[in-house]
């Protein structure tokens, strides 16, 4: 047992790409995104509920997940609107791109950091709550970024 | 070129109409402690910047992003028995010269101080660069 220290830097690390492979945390081919402020995993299933006459409590059951992965960053500009050296779709386009294009990005999250052996979560979905803002007092752009998963996390160990 | 040095120039081209007030390139202390600008009134001196690194948002992968908080004071001293002519345009003049400086935010607060015979003017200007 032991608890994920994240304080060191680049231990959170969320990476995108145009397949699984592009998007996994241990190669270099996708789109690493900078400038994380925070990072919430969403797996929120749903729960129906109903109570019978010879029960003094209600019963339930869960219902197939909603998945998103939301987060706040630091608009880097190669990263929101593309950085056009690299190959990879995803990476290529940017964050603004994927969204504004409706492209499927498949992402790998590592909890900590891109090095073997760590636990992460993986799947696909799109890209979406784009909402870049600035004011005098915090003059850096930040936007909200949320992917909408569709389907399920995977969650596997790094090789 | 700095920031004071730019402010030098904007105050000295503000002001540049009234010409009962001067503008000086030197600190408004000499070395032996002597405030400058109430030995010579109607001198407008600009003092050293102080420059503060305060973080603007901290990140996942301990990126640097800082903004800088520069604070420049500048003194004004005339003779507190006869108020000088164009004394109040030349006050919003060298207030209006924040504008001339490149930053996100400009700021510029006034305050006065009677002293003996002499009303003394300091100008606190706040630059904030990304």
């Amino acid at each position: 047992m032991a608890v994920i220290n994240t304080s060191a830097g680049s231990k959170a690390v969320l990476v995108l790409g145009a397949s699984a492979a592009n998007a996994n945390v241990l190669a270099n081919t996708g789109l690493t995104v900078p400038y994380m402020q925070d990072i919430t995993i969403n797996n929120s299933t749903g729960v129906f509920r109903w109570k019978t006459l010879d029960e003094t409590a209600e019963s339930a059951a869960t219902t197939p997940a909603t998945n998103q992965v939301t987060l706040n960053v630091v608009v880097d500009d190669k990263a929101f609107f593309g950085n056009v050296s690299l190959t990879d779709a995803v990476a290529n386009t940017g964050l603004y791109g994927c969204s504004k294009n409706k492209t499927r990005v498949y992402f790998e999250i590592a909890f900590n950091g891109r090095t073997a052996g760590q636990n992460y979560l993986s799947g696909s979905g799109f890209i979406s709550g784009l909402a870049p803002t600035v004011n005098p007092d915090a003059p850096l752009w930040v936007t909200p970024v949320t992917i909408e998963v569709d389907g399920d996390f995977g969650s596997d160990v790094t090789l | 070129m700095s920031i004071r040095n730019d402010l030098i120039t904007a105050i000295g081209n503000r002001i540049a109409p009234y010409s009962n007030f001067r503008l000086s390139s030197e600190y408004p202390t000499s070395p032996d402690g002597t405030t400058l600008y109430t030995k010579n009134l109607r001198t407008f001196y600009v003092d050293q910047q102080q420059p503060a690194l305060v973080e603007i948002f901290s990140t996942l992968d301990n990126a640097v992003l800082d903004k800088t908080e520069t604070v420049i004071n500048v003194y004004m001293a005339h003779d507190a028995k006869t108020e000088p002519g164009n004394i109040t345009a030349t006050i919003n003049a060298a207030m209006l010269a924040k504008n001339n400086i490149s930053a996100v935010s400009s700021t510029v607060d006034v305050t006065s101080q009677i002293d003996s015979d002499m009303i003394t003017y300091t100008l606190e200007y706040n630059f904030t660069t990304v």
